[in-house]
């Protein structure tokens, strides 16, 4: 068989055809047709102080979501980093202030760190160690440190925070007024959810481990064969869930004024739902992280129209669980015809 | 120093009692083209996963210049230069042409970051090698098997290989990519690479090989310059000179016996086109030809898995709608498929639910209920008119040997008295005595009637069991003969000769 | 091979291996079960001689595990076709809010006995309507869609812990009459009543599964869906059947909680799927699919039960006891997990040996 190659045919068009194929460009018109609509009905959409109230409230689960994009697409699953972000947050924040140091804020990070490395490695040893299915695992993970810490370390929310947490919170990189939505600043943990995007960002791309985590999804065997160690990249997968999530657990410990020991809980599913819809698929091998981001934007905007044409904040999950649905069921299709195309054109 | 690579010392391997291979010496040099020949089960790919590392030997030794293996270790042999391209090439689907031909250089150069304008350049460099140009930022998934197969051996060659073993590397690629595949074999030769090739196609074969080497049941019995060989020759070794009398017990079809299945002109795009035969009750129709000539797609496709785009299908005289396999179990198609241990068998369940799992909605008693009595019972029968030889039908499938599993997918499929069998490789992976037996079951079920669609690429066995043989070659049937009116080597020469 | 060896077996003697076969493998995990149970009852007893062994706790287990039993039998049903259901708490947690709705809406104080009896068989129907329903979508996003089982759920879970918030408002629901709360806390010749509803789904399950056509084909797919489909399994149908009934069966799981706390809750029990995981798990599902007995089940549940009721008495004086369990219950599953993983790489294979050698 000899068929036209495209590689020369190059051009502009050809560029832009790949482009608008992306799942990324479909994502990114849907937000912004989205944005437009709600704009419409609520002009103070498109003021500057809407957009850093939306960062501020995406920055945590924009963190975690980086986190999540990497399990996905290794092929892996984690519902556990809520209660790592939790968990190392607490610890952190209860040991620096069981010291009487008056830590700077630095700190609390640096100490949370360690907690995620642990219970990441803790993920991995028994996903990759004993090859024990990554969802059940994660669920008795969860479980546990949200128990460990709650039982023995203590159940009650630290609203009174040592003073370097406090004027972590009330930083600000810029601040604007609005008329219409008031005074709205941006936090600077901002950069630490874009330092996540650029870090997972340059792993995914210009690493060979990053390249490996694709290659893990995409065939386990062939990644085998071709002499990855692929015990190592999947200790590295899950160690890097827990950092990300115990520097989300630090930044929310700040953003909300509290340290409580079960925070957190029950947002996995908004942060798994976000990456999936950014194209990531749960059985591995795809995703991106402007993917993600895109995702994340999107069901950040579908939460606050919803508000916004009236309806009450009760239904929000609805809109979460059917965005879910639907950015797994359409590549689900996609792909059972693409089976079916494909398998026409293997032979001959 | 010497041009000696390889050499295997007196190697056996045998598979629950089954001997692959008997004591065989073999020696490859350096620079040197090998073409490694031989039936099904002749004992070929134990021979590759050997020196791949994959199966450790009973006895004898693998020798690499002054190093003595007994043990051989995969990432050994990748150290000694052995590079194996498999048939399933072992490409990630979700990486692009270009990543999947650098990434074991990056890996083997231990390097941290992707540079991917050297990721580019790598495997541009590598795809000039062999004179092929594709797209470097596609997909694999979106690819043709013929690509995926160059982007392979283009894979392959960057690694610091010395000896390359390709298994059945043509089968795919046009003309004009095997004529450039040669040219860079011819140049690698050069450089001091020795190349196995396992290949099907002889013509190929003897146009490449330095040196042949034929295998037949596990024995080595031709090794030495493909230039006293020819065509004939070769399947002389291949299958033997002896070739086994005549099966007892073979009746012939009546004249007037029933037409079952009547297929007219039924094609599908990228897998058959115009095929048309007739299959009449009692009769036993072989299909060959050579992987991907379609026989397996034809298969799939009258067992409703693969619905044909045009052309009519005729079951006892009334036409018949082929869509989904319920339509063909409808229609009393029964199919044994050729991967046996994902496709026919629940390996981890029951031999006996394995044998009922077909019929189980017939075994209802009183309220819908199973009538377990009824289940034993045709367990029971099965087993014995089988002669599946197990201690239990409780035990694991997985317990039985490869002909006592086959068998029971057998068995699973006869319970439902289907009126057309379709065996796809009946016999591959099993062993001389059972594969007999097979036969034996094969020719009393066309006795008492059955319509026996039989695909193999096995010569001797078509020979043994069918009245009819159909030949496929790209997708369309290109001979048909009575098997009284052709000789196992011409028929060899013709499957070969694509 | 061993096949191979013993063809002069005769039929008589194949059976009776078979049956010695069959009855040891069953006998094998049940009796660690029963152990396990007797051993936990025993320690229990020990350590609290005048809380635990009494028929005022052994009642209020039974009324605890009954709710718990049903959705464990649930979750398993849809891990023995090799998937998962997340969505079975918030599936029993809509239907619960539906027949709460429907009978706190109604109920008026002037209504007869008939119409009072009206109104709540219509309440009971729509909430096992809504259970059929959800699980009904669940089965076609797995089945004909193709969405990964852990994903699937994971939507419908959201969804439908969305709908049930948004048709509540948030807060619990209460307010059932009091004929209702019966299924809740009623007893029937001393039994109670949530202990015969969850009995009565165990028989019928059981009997499901290892005595009908549907229940056979369930273990095939769950052990090879590639064999299963090539067999001519209708691997689709029945995985939605599966789910059909996992959604019925929550729903049961629903009314009954609802019965016994007079209350329903958009988030009530969002433990209960870690509980249920760690029940299938320790009574012997496999987590690929394919393998569990009602049997192995049902002890599991008891051991959970007398270890949580356990803890909870012995943790009283702690606050938030209730956490050392999810900790615990989280350590457990994983034990479990590694522990048969090892049983199955070194153990079940020597099992075979020494059966087959007939010792």
């Amino acid at each position: 068989m000899s068929r036209p190659r495209s590689s020369h045919c190059a051009g502009s068009i050809w560029m832009l055809r790949k482009i608008t194929q992306t799942h990324e460009f479909v994502i990114a018109v849907t937000i912004v047709i989205l944005s437009i609509a709600v704009g419409l009905v609520n002009p103070a959409y498109f003021s500057v102080a809407n957009l850093f109230d939306m960062l501020r409230n995406a920055t945590i689960h924009g963190i975690l979501a980086m986190g999540v994009l990497v399990v996905l697409i290794s092929g892996g699953v984690d519902v556990s980093f809520p209660a790592i972000a939790a968990a190392s947050a607490y610890l952190s924040v209860k040991i620096l202030m069981a010291s009487h140091i008056q830590a700077p804020v630095w700190a609390f990070y640096l100490v949370a760190l360690p907690f995620g490395v642990l219970l990441g490695t803790l993920n991995a040893t028994f996903i990759s160690r004993f090859r024990l299915p990554a969802l059940i695992v994660t669920l008795g993970t969860a479980s546990m440190t949200y128990g460990f810490v709650l039982f023995f370390v203590g159940n009650l929310v630290l609203y009174n925070l040592p003073s370097g947490m406090v004027s972590y919170q009330m930083m600000s990189l810029m601040t604007v007024s609005d008329p219409k939505v008031g005074f709205s600043s941006l936090h600077p943990s901002i950069l630490l959810m874009i330092a996540a995007g650029l870090v997972v960002w340059i792993l995914l791309k210009y690493t060979l481990i990053g390249r490996g985590i694709y290659a893990l999804g995409g065939s386990r065997e062939a990644a085998e064969r071709s002499g990855f160690n692929i015990r190592l990249i999947e200790y590295v997968i899950y160690s890097l869930a827990g950092v990300l999530a115990s520097i989300a657990g630090v930044t929310q410990v700040a953003l909300y004024r509290n340290a409580n020991p079960a925070a957190l809980m029950g947002t996995e599913l908004e942060v798994i739902a976000a990456v999936v819809l950014g194209g990531a698929a749960i059985t591995g091998g795809r995703g991106t992280v402007v993917g993600a981001g895109l995702g994340l934007y999107l069901i950040t905007i579908m939460k606050s129209s919803l508000v916004l044409v009236g309806i009450p904040s009760e239904w929000q999950k609805v809109v979460i669980g059917i965005a879910l649905i639907v950015g797994a069921s359409v590549p689900a299709i996609h792909s059972s015809r693409l089976n079916r195309q494909r398998a026409s054109t293997t032979v001959e | 120093m010497s041009q000696e690579f390889l050499r295997l010392n007196h190697i056996s391997k045998s598979f629950e009692g089954v001997h692959a291979l008997k004591d065989i010496n073999l020696t490859i040099d350096r620079g040197k083209t090998y073409c490694l020949v031989g039936e099904n089960g002749s004992g070929k790919s134990t021979m590759v996963k050997l020196i791949a590392g994959i199966h450790a030997p009973d006895s004898g030794e693998i020798i690499f210049g002054d190093r003595v293996y007994r043990r051989l270790h995969p990432i050994e042999a990748i150290g000694e230069g052995v590079q194996v391209i498999y048939q399933d090439f072992s490409l990630f689907p979700n990486l692009t042409v270009a990543e999947n031909i650098a990434i074991n250089y990056q890996i083997s150069h231990r390097r941290f970051w992707v540079k991917w304008r050297e990721v580019n350049e790598i495997a541009a460099g590598a795809l000039k090698r062999i004179k092929v140009e594709l797209d470097l930022g596609v997909q694999v998934a979106s690819l043709p098997i013929a690509d995926r197969q160059l982007i392979a051996i283009a894979r392959a060659l960057l690694q610091d290989a010395r000896l390359i073993i390709m298994d059945e590397p043509t089968t795919a690629l046009t003309q004009k990519e095997v004529k450039s595949l040669f040219e860079v074999i011819n140049s690698l030769k050069n450089d001091g690479i020795s190349i196995l090739f396992v290949s099907h196609k002889l013509d190929e074969v003897l146009e490449i090989a330095d040196s042949t080497i034929i295998l037949r049941s596990g024995e080595k019995v031709v090794d030495r310059e493909a230039a006293g060989l020819d065509r004939t020759s070769i399947v002389q070794f291949m299958t033997g000179r002896n070739l086994k009398p005549e099966a007892s017990g073979f009746h012939t079809v009546p004249a007037t016996a029933p037409v079952l299945l009547k297929v007219e002109r039924l094609s599908c795009a990228g897998h058959f086109a115009d095929i048309s035969f007739e299959l009449r009750a009692g009769e036993v129709l072989g299909i060959t030809g050579l992987l991907g000539s379609g026989r397996t797609g034809l298969a799939l496709s009258l067992f409703g898995m693969l619905p044909a785009d045009s052309g009519m299908v005729t079951i006892e005289s009334r036409p018949a709608q082929l869509n989904s396999i319920q339509d063909a179990l409808d229609n009393g198609i029964a199919y044994v498929p050729e991967d046996r241990l994902n496709e026919g068998l629940f390996l981890t369940q029951p031999i006996g639910k394995n044998i009922v799992a077909r019929i189980i909605d017939r075994l209802l008693g009183k309220a819908g209920l199973l009538d377990d009595k009824s289940v034993r019972s045709t367990i029971t029968e099965w087993v014995a008119r089988l002669r599946i030889h197990t201690p239990s039908t409780d035990l694991p499938a997985s317990s039985l040997s490869g002909g006592n599993q086959q068998r029971v997918v057998l068995a699973k499929w006869l319970a439902s008295d289907p009126r057309i069998l379709i065996m796809n490789g009946p016999t591959v992976g099993i062993d001389v005595a059972s594969k007999i037996e097979i036969h034996e079951i094969i020719r009393d079920l066309a006795g008492g009637g059955m319509g026996m669609l039989v695909i193999s690429d096995d010569i001797p066995e078509l020979m043994q069991v069918c009245h009819r043989i159909l030949l496929m070659r790209k997708g369309r049937i290109a001979e048909e003969f009575e098997r009284q009116q052709v000789s196992e080597t011409e028929l060899n020469t013709m499957l070969v000769s694509a | 091979m061993n096949g191979v060896t013993t063809q002069h077996n005769k039929n008589g003697s194949m059976k009776r291996s078979s049956d010695r076969i069959g009855w040891l493998a069953f006998d094998m995990h049940t009796l660690f079960l029963l152990v396990l149970v007797v051993f936990i009852f025993v320690l229990m007893s020990v350590a609290m001689p005048t809380q635990f062994p009494t028929t005022i706790n052994l009642e209020s287990m039974a009324f605890q595990m009954s709710e718990v039993g049903i959705l464990t039998v649930a979750m398993a049903l849809s891990m023995l076709i090799g998937g998962i259901d997340l969505s079975v708490t918030a599936t029993a947690n809509l239907s619960a809010i539906t027949a709460g709705l429907i009978m706190v809406n109604l109920v008026q104080p002037g209504l007869s006995a008939a119409q009072l009896l009206l109104v709540v068989v219509l309440a009971l129907l729509a909430a096992i309507a809504v259970g059929v329903a959800c699980g009904l979508s669940n089965g076609v996003l797995i089945g004909f869609v193709g969405v990964p089982a852990i994903l699937a759920t994971l939507g419908t879970l959201t969804l439908f812990t969305g709908l049930a918030y948004g048709v509540t408002g948030g807060p619990a629901l209460h307010g059932v009459p009091p004929q209702v709360l019966f299924l809740g806390i009623g007893k029937f010749i001393g039994i109670p009543l949530p202990l015969l509803i969850f009995l009565a789904v165990l028989a019928a399950i059981s009997l499901t599964l290892n005595h009908t056509a549907y229940g056979f084909k369930v273990y095939l797919l769950g052990s090879n869906p590639t064999a299963a489909r090539f067999s001519g399994i209708d691997n689709p149908r029945i995985t939605l059947q599966t789910h059909m009934i996992g959604g019925l069966l929550s729903a049961i799981a629903g009314i009954v909680t609802l019965a016994r706390t007079n209350s329903a809750n958009a988030d009530y029990g969002s433990s209960y799927i870690l509980m249920t995981i760690l029940i299938a798990v320790l009574g012997g599902v496999a987590v690929s699919g394919g393998y569990g007995r009602v049997a192995g089940l049902t002890l599991a549940l008891m051991v959970l039960q007398m270890l949580s009721t356990g803890f909870n008495m012995l943790l009283l004086r702690f606050s938030g006891s209730n956490f050392f369990r999810d900790f615990a219950w989280g350590f457990l599953l994983l034990f479990v997990m590694v522990f048969t993983r090892f049983l199955k790489q070194s153990g079940t294979r020597a099992l075979w040996k020494q059966i087959l050698s007939g010792k």
